[in-house]
């Protein structure tokens, strides 16, 4: 085995490789220097498509596992164990999407190792211990823990939790076959590809939310269009979803997405516990409500006591005034 | 056909909690809810009972005693039986180890669908289902929002991912877990309440093997406060969002 070779699990959309990727890479990248070792992405899927300058010139090697499409989870896990025995790293690195949910929590079972999920710090301490953080009680506290000896780390890193960077290097590409040994067990039957211009919620670096205090569904249309001219996502408060003005994918909170954008607008929204879970990690936010008493203020930076009916037109008009 | 749920029960999130033991635990107020993601999940299996009389539900759950309040609730909402599977204080934060008890476990309750939630409110983790479909050797299907089963030997779900969604088919047995849009769990009715105070568990001894641990819990931690809001102050709807504006470009350097 090498010392403290760092692997990192590359996803794509639209052939692209996607931000949350970059930012475990950056991070992998990190790790991989202070060890000494070097950093290996493992992509699943047609790699011709994909453009290696996406990986930001952060990997030393690029292993492709080609086969059936992307795999199913049993199809990632099989793969990922046999390259593991065969070279097991000091860690493998997954951006905490839905997709990576689905396949690490097996591979932990078939290695026998716990895993970390939603990773928000990490610190390499003396002796090649790992220090790592995350949130817990939907973020009201932060648990640290610790990594004993054996077994490749499996982390997924929470996205956004990590600055993208850049390297110089340009990766050797090797491909790895990636073969069901059954049939496959969960048969997809459709695939709604995304819309052109989405911004996934966890990812966007702007999130623009929408509660209560937006009078109706009709008003998000204002939402949306701020969303746009920002280049950020709608999210929505759960009593919005819950009385259908919203899709349940928007949901931002305990029981929806948890997000952490550089910036967090919040229209209309009281700021009950259930939401705050979901945003309190963003690093800038700002609270829109005629409620001065609102909860929202006191996990906000910026405050405007008024009507989200006048004041979001208003700043649509100025932004669109400057552009 | 036996439905067996998975049930975490988690502090309420009016409870309230600090950090105790000089950082290496937390206390927390005996204020308890059944997991928001599996009272979704417990709600679709009594849906399916409701259509299929013949179908059984069994609710299980692990850990110390105060995890009867969330079977209690799935009793109250429909559940046949309860299962105790008795366990330690603390092991809700180590799923592994919890995956490995509540497939022991199932295995021994006997199963045809394994419905639970995409993960538990208090650690967040979203691991326990896929874990425990991988050591029963079991396909699962997560973040399910959609889940129908015609009485077959077939079952068809939406997986709604964030930014896709994705339909799927597949056989049993199997696990799923919950997602919002699944179901709306109900609120019990009196019967139903009385039904989960009175209910009598079938309890287990956990299999744990403590100590195997790969990750060791060094301390919990306040995460960094906010500092006190700044309220823009004016009548003008149009000043105050002007300068909003202006405090994110120039003070903040954001937009």
């Amino acid at each position: 085995m090498e010392k403290g070779s760092i692997w990192v699990w590359v996803e794509k959309a639209d052939g692209k490789v996607r931000q949350t990727s970059q930012e475990v890479l950056s991070q992998g990248r990190s790790m991989a220097d202070e060890l000494g070792g070097s950093l290996l992405a493992i992509m699943a899927g047609p790699v011709s498509e994909v453009n290696l300058e996406d990986l930001c010139g952060l990997p030393d090697q690029v292993i492709a596992l080609e086969g059936d499409g992307e795999g199913g989870p049993s199809l990632i896990v099989e793969t990922l164990e046999e390259l593991i025995r065969k070279d097991p790293p000091w860690a493998l690195l997954a951006p905490g999407t839905p997709s990576t949910m689905d396949w690490m929590p097996r591979l932990s079972v078939r290695l026998g190792v716990e895993m970390v999920s939603d990773v928000v710090g990490m610190e390499l301490l003396e002796g090649g211990r790992l220090r790592v953080k995350r949130p817990v009680h939907g973020g009201r506290f932060l648990v640290e823990m610790e990594s004993q000896e054996g077994g490749p780390r499996l982390l997924a890193i929470r996205p956004r939790a990590f600055a993208r960077k850049t390297g110089s290097r340009s990766p050797r590409v090797e491909f790895f076959p990636m073969k069901a040994r059954g049939p496959t067990e969960v048969q997809v039957l459709e695939k709604a590809q995304r819309e052109k211009g989405f911004v996934d919620l966890s990812e966007a670096s702007i999130v623009v939310s929408g509660g209560r205090g937006m009078g109706g569904p009709e008003a998000f249309f204002l939402l949306e269009e701020l969303a746009a001219i920002l280049g950020g996502a709608v999210g929505a408060s759960r009593s919005v979803v819950d009385s259908g003005w919203r899709p349940a994918s928007e949901q931002v909170g305990k029981s929806g997405r948890s997000v952490s954008p550089d910036l967090y607008m919040a229209f209309g929204i009281s700021g009950a516990i259930h939401h705050i879970m979901g945003m309190d990690s963003s690093k800038v936010v700002v609270a829109v409500n005629k409620d001065p008493n609102a909860l929202i203020f006191q996990h906000a930076d910026l405050g405007i006591v008024d009507d989200v009916n006048h004041v979001l037109p208003a700043l649509i008009e100025e932004l669109k005034r400057r552009s | 056909m036996h439905i067996a749920v998975l049930v975490k029960t988690v502090p309420d999130s009016e409870a309230r909690m600090e950090i105790s033991d000089g950082g290496r635990g937390l206390r927390v107020e005996e204020k308890w809810e059944l997991n928001y993601f599996d009272a979704i999940a417990v709600e679709k299996a009594v849906k399916i009972k409701e259509a299929f009389p013949q179908v059984k539900v069994t609710a299980i759950a692990y850990g110390p005693r105060y995890v009867l309040e969330g079977l209690r609730k799935a009793v109250a909402m429909g559940a046949d039986e309860a299962v105790h599977v008795e366990g330690k204080e603390g092991s809700w934060l180590y799923p592994l180890r919890a995956a490995r008890v509540l497939s022991q476990a199932l295995r021994d309750v006997g199963f045809h669908l394994i419905l639970c939630g995409r993960k538990a409110t208090d650690d967040d983790s979203g691991q326990v289902g896929p874990m425990v479909a991988e050591f029963l050797g079991i396909p699962h299907v997560s973040w399910a929002s959609s889940l129908e089963w015609d009485g077959g030997d077939s079952l068809v779900a939406v997986r709604d991912l964030g930014d896709h969604k994705e339909k799927v088919r597949f056989s049993l047995p199997a696990l799923v877990t919950a997602h919002k849009g699944l179901a709306e769990p109900r609120v019990p009715t009196i019967q139903g309440t009385m039904r989960g105070m009175r209910m009598q568990p079938r309890k287990l001894q956990a299999a744990e093997e403590p100590g195997t641990e790969n990750w060791k819990l060094v301390r919990f931690a306040e995460p960094p406060r906010r500092p006190q809001v700044r309220i823009i102050e004016g009548d003008d709807p149009r000043a105050k969002a002007r300068e909003l504006l202006r405090i994110l470009r120039e003070e903040m350097s954001l937009l």
